[in-house]
């Protein structure tokens, strides 16, 4: 074995054998060296800015506004999260209102067959149902083409009627679909009132004189005191004390 | 730096750049090619981390060949864990790794087949030593060893190259072939 470098003299000759064979000459490129590292430099610049905050932003370092805005990333929902955050109210709501509207309607527990106005568009009509809205038929379409496709034998009822359906036979009113202010545009609140029209035979108006109580009664006044001349029958040019309703110590 | 090669500037202007790459530029890849498959990319790395220096290092030779040593091996390091069933190792399918020319006594595809069969400790040595022109000094600094035990690789890895090539005429009288 050799000690020093170049003491054995078959090793220098081996070594000089092996020198002639050239390798493989470098497929690389001083241009392209040159431009990779202007690339880097220049990149390098521009971190360098942004680290020692010299591009203000608004009285805000550039170099702090990537920190910052990592710090927020954790604070805002993200796209999904918001999305279904804002499904999740939106659902909330409308159970809500569809709750609030359908006890102000007028039910028959046991009646499960759909009413609906004669002015309202069948579900047969297809207009613009979709199965997929609530998997019941609904008819899922704008006001306007509500009302340009509505049957034209029906005539327009008043917006502000309430039509409360009679019994055909021994049922009572058993479900009401109104037109009221709460659904004026039109659409349809909820596919199972839906039906083939039937007569309506009162009115708003016919069902609160119905149901109201005597405006007598409701002020308090015995009517049996007018019928026993306890108060006065009012005349023209009397005031309420001379009827005797506002009573003077 | 080797006489005759251009004084060093205090950065790396472009043409300094390429004078070492048409001088050195494919002992360097062949250097980096015994580690890893992609012999360029750790070459023109090298380079490119050598432009960016602020100032160029005091062995500007010495210090490429350490660049590209670390930069060859993490590659074959990632390699080896990203393909490891798929990438065939340099030992197992050397392409060849010298050019085969009229006047040259060996045969290239031989050689670099030998040259892969040795030991990665020797080979690196003998790579830096005989087509890098680096002294036993430099060696040592770059792959972390003692001269000594750059020399004793040297010699070993010579004698390895010499048997696994037939060049027996090489072997002087006594010495016992590896």
């Amino acid at each position: 074995m050799a000690g020093p470098e170049g003491f054995d003299p078959s090793l220098i000759e081996a070594e000089a054998l092996l020198k002639k064979m050239k390798p493989r000459p470098a497929n690389i490129s001083a241009a392209r060296i040159v431009y990779e590292a202007g690339r880097a430099v220049g990149k390098e610049e521009m971190q360098s800015q942004w680290g020692m905050g010299s591009v203000s932003n608004g009285g805000m370092s550039a170099g702090a506004a990537p920190l910052l805005a990592s710090k927020w990333k954790g604070w805002i929902l993200p796209a999904w999260a918001g999305g279904a955050t804002a499904l999740c109210i939106l659902l909330a709501f409308q159970v809500t209102s569809r709750k609030s509207t359908n006890d102000d309607f007028v039910t028959h527990p046991t009646s499960h067959s759909p009413h609906v106005a004669p002015n309202y568009p069948q579900p047969s009509q297809g207009l613009g149902a979709s199965p997929g809205y609530g998997n019941q038929g609904l008819v899922a379409a704008p006001p306007d083409r509500l009302v340009e496709q509505q049957p034209p034998v029906a005539p327009q009822e008043p917006q502000d009627r309430v039509v409360i359906s009679q019994p055909n036979s021994k049922k009572n009113p058993s479900s009401v679909t109104a037109s009221d202010s709460r659904n004026r545009s039109g659409s349809v609140r909820d596919g199972r009132e839906l039906e083939p029209s039937k007569p309506r035979e009162k009115t708003i108006a016919e069902y609160l004189r119905e149901q109201l109580p005597p405006l007598e009664s409701r002020r308090n006044i015995d009517p049996l005191e007018i019928r026993d001349g306890v108060l006065q029958p009012p005349q023209a040019g009397m005031t309420l004390t001379t009827m005797g309703m506002i009573k003077t110590p | 730096m080797t006489p005759g090669e251009p004084p060093a500037p205090r950065r790396a202007s472009p043409e300094y750049l390429a004078a070492l790459i048409a001088r050195h530029g494919s002992a360097l890849e062949l250097f980096a090619r015994q580690f890893t498959t992609s012999p360029e990319d750790c070459v023109q790395e090298a380079f490119i981390e050598l432009a960016l220096q602020p100032q160029l290092p005091s062995n500007v030779l010495a210090w490429l060949y350490r660049v590209v040593r670390n930069r060859a091996l993490n590659m074959a390091r990632s390699q080896r864990r990203r393909r490891k069933r798929e990438i065939a190792t340099v030992q197992d399918d050397p392409d060849v790794w010298f050019r085969q020319e009229p006047s040259s006594e060996l045969d290239a595809e031989q050689l670099s087949e030998a040259l892969a069969e040795l030991d990665e400790e020797l080979r690196e040595v003998v790579v830096a030593r005989i087509w890098g022109g680096l002294s036993f000094e430099e060696i040592a600094d770059i792959v972390e060893t003692s001269i000594s035990s750059a020399h004793r690789r040297f010699h070993s890895g010579l004698d390895g190259l010499r048997e696994r090539l037939g060049l027996s005429w090489l072997v002087r009288k006594g010495s016992t072939p590896r």
